[in-house]
């Protein structure tokens, strides 16, 4: 079996099991509650096993080799990357991500977001002195005018609220 | 009412004008659609954002002025919601998301200023139909919009389900287990019916089930940036010259037929309260791949009539919205009801008032959506080719601002912790769906629509017992649906044959 093929079976295998989890917990409401999910799930359940079935073995059925080889109507995939890199390349990206999340969580929008900007820029882009100013410049001020001043956004308490606070005093918020 | 019609145009362009030149409603319908366009293109702002904001600075206003801001404002966000989601694939707006679809990858081919051009102009035209629709039809409506109840909604939600089919394109079984999995996230909460906490895990955050704006950023506007730094070079490859958005603008012309036929979808279910412009795009788009030629083979890998289809339609559903606000006081969404606000704030009650005592008023509203609209598309248009150019910005200076304006977006829903959350699981979820080739789509079709389905059904059933099946609307919807189905699975089994037809002699030289 290929690595794709198996990668493809473990992610069906993944939302099969979170069905089968989910319709065994609605299970336990009462009947009108439990009704609409299980006459989702219980189809769910069949189709993804079918799925999953045809992800795993070279399937001759018409109807899975149309899932595997034919596009489905979204954003096409650029295939053009070799595998390899593209895993690299993807864990770097939503490792920033989380990293964002993080800083999110601990000190606050108003730090995190102009902080993650700069430091992707400078890290990750290796952008000129102009584009790590312009960036950072550009979200520093739609923070503060759209966010702060223009909608008031009230901004979720991180972990050490310490920081955030001041800076937003700073901003004039 | 011919009369009074003329009279409103004729206060909007006439004086008293502001520093003597401009006249002073014309200036407030221009001040709302600046507004408004910038609004759009800040994913995870719109319409009720800016409502909300503006609506306190029209206390003190003469209401034609006052109406003419709000519904400057309120017309062109979804006009302006197309630029991020052609040039990042990020959804300005929920009214955008379809036009991603295609509009993201016509960016990728160099095609942007095309999008925009065509975009822009189909927005105009399918707001200037649903003013059209709303200025004639507003006394003869009130049977029609009152007809549908409970059973009517849930099949239009029924409708909607068979969409999934369409826009699984050629991965049909995927495409219903996505649907289904929408459903399924469509009910996490609280069960409105029976007060049971649905797959909450105690988390308080879930309680109103999962918000639409992160889930959507996280299926579409982050996988599609992800890839854009796997790719590591700009969105396109080309520059886009101002000719491809004068193309843009011709493409619309030459499928006139199907911008009049969204535009009227458009217009008829934003009339219907509470169907929501998300579900409408989808709608258009659905339609325009059902009965569009070759459109099985083309959507999806920048089609313009991927883009055409949804935009008329988004444009047309705000006028349409306006119908049971103006006339019958039922505001049909969250925009809708800030409107109503407005006109109870100035002492307006709205109903037959409205096309008695305060025609002159209504006719200003009337004719604010379609100067509105021109005005938001012109100033569009002239910017395109400036706005395209973005899409040849190295991936990797792109990423972190449009990154960070999307955490931004996605907090506007709960203001809490838990957007960043859900953005971040259905981030990776939404990658994950793109790279293993599962259609995004219809599991957004299914979470907007699961709501809609068990609640008018339950309400459907409790009220009339079995005797809803037999309402003259619900069949209509009905047989619609039933066609709706029958040809999305012979367009796929004729996809299918003419895939298989095309491998054979592949196959037949192994």
């Amino acid at each position: 079996m290929s690595s794709g093929r198996a990668a493809a079976g473990v992610f069906t295998l993944v939302i099969l099991v979170a069905t089968v989890v989910a319709v065994v917990i609605a299970r336990g409401w009462p009947s009108q509650a439990r009704l609409f999910p299980t006459v989702v799930g219980i189809p769910m359940i069949v189709l993804l096993a079918g799925q999953l079935l045809a992800d795993v073995t070279p399937s001759r059925l018409g109807w899975a080799r149309r899932g595997v080889s034919a596009g489905p109507v979204d954003v096409p995939v650029d295939d053009s990357v070799p595998g390899s890199v593209v895993v690299g390349r993807s864990l770097a990206a939503f490792a920033w991500l989380l990293g964002l999340g993080a800083g999110i969580a601990l000190i606050g929008f108003n730090i995190a977001i102009p902080a993650f900007v700069c430091a992707y820029l400078v890290v990750r882009a290796r952008a000129s002195l102009v584009h790590i100013l312009a960036g950072t410049g550009f979200i520093v001020l739609a923070l503060v005018v759209i966010f702060n001043k223009l909608v008031s956004m009230r901004w979720p308490e991180p972990l050490f609220p310490g920081p955030e606070e001041a800076v937003i005093r700073l901003l004039g918020g | 009412m011919l009369e009074a019609g003329f009279e409103a145009l004729g206060g909007i362009f006439g004086c008293p004008c502001v520093a003597g030149v401009v006249p002073a409603r014309l200036a407030f319908i221009a001040l709302g659609v600046v507004f408004g366009l910038g609004l759009g293109v800040i994913p995870g702002l719109g319409g009720l954002v800016g409502l909300a904001i503006i609506l306190p600075f029209t206390f003190g206003m003469d209401p034609h002025s006052a109406f003419g801001l709000i519904i400057g404002l309120a017309s062109v966000t979804q006009t302006s919601d197309t630029i991020p989601a052609v040039l990042f694939g990020v959804p300005g707006t929920a009214a955008s998301m379809a036009t991603i679809v295609d509009g993201y990858p016509m960016s990728v081919n160099g095609e942007a200023g095309r999008a925009f051009g065509a975009g822009f102009t189909a927005s105009v035209v399918g707001g200037l139909f649903g003013a059209a629709v709303l200025g004639l039809s507003l006394p003869l409506l009130r049977p029609v919009v009152t007809a549908f109840a409970a059973p009517e909604f849930f099949m239009l939600g029924l409708l909607g389900i068979t969409m999934v089919a369409t826009i699984s394109g050629s991965a049909p079984v995927k495409g219903l287990i996505a649907g289904g999995l929408g459903l399924m996230f469509g009910m996490i909460g609280m069960d409105p019916l029976t007060g049971v906490l649905r797959w909450t895990g105690d988390m308080l955050y879930l309680w109103d089930g999962l918000p639409l704006v992160p889930v959507a950023l996280g299926l579409f506007a982050v996988p599609e940036m992800v890839d854009l730094v796997i790719k590591g070079t700009s969105i396109a490859e080309r520059d886009s010259p101002v000719a491809r958005v004068m193309a843009g603008v011709r493409d619309v012309g030459r499928h006139w037929f199907l911008v009049l036929r969204c535009s009227l979808i458009g217009t008829w279910a934003g009339a219907i309260p509470g169907l929501g412009t998300a579900v409408t795009d989808w709608f258009a788009y659905g339609h325009a791949r059902q009965t569009e030629k070759g459109a099985g083979e083309s959507f999806g890998r920048g089609d313009v009539r991927g883009v055409i289809a949804p935009e008329s339609a988004n444009n047309a559903t705000m006028a349409g919205a306006l119908v049971p606000t103006i006339a019958f006081g039922v505001p049909g969404s969250a925009s809708m009801a800030l409107i109503l606000g407005a006109l109870l704030i100035h002492g307006i009650i709205p109903g037959p008032q409205m096309l008695g005592e305060h025609l002159a008023l209504t006719y200003t509203i009337v004719w604010s959506v379609p100067i509105a609209n021109i005005l938001g598309a012109g100033l569009c248009l002239v910017l395109a080719r400036s706005m395209a150019k973005l899409a040849r910005v190295r991936a990797h200076l792109l990423f972190p601002t449009v990154v960070a304006l999307v955490f931004l977006a996605a907090v506007q829903s709960t203001r809490s912790f838990g957007d960043v959350v859900v953005l971040l699981l259905f981030s990776v979820g939404g990658w994950l769906m793109k790279r293993f080739r599962w259609p995004r789509p219809p599991l957004l079709l299914g979470l907007v629509l699961a709501p809609i389905i068990e609640q008018n059904l339950s309400i459907a059933y409790h009220r009339h017992g079995l005797t809803w099946v037999g309402r003259p609307i619900v069949v209509i919807i009905f047989l619609v649906t039933l066609a709706s189905l029958a040809y999305a699975l012979m367009a796929g089994r004729k996809r299918g044959d003419v895939s298989d037809a095309a491998s054979a002699p592949e196959k037949s030289r192994e």
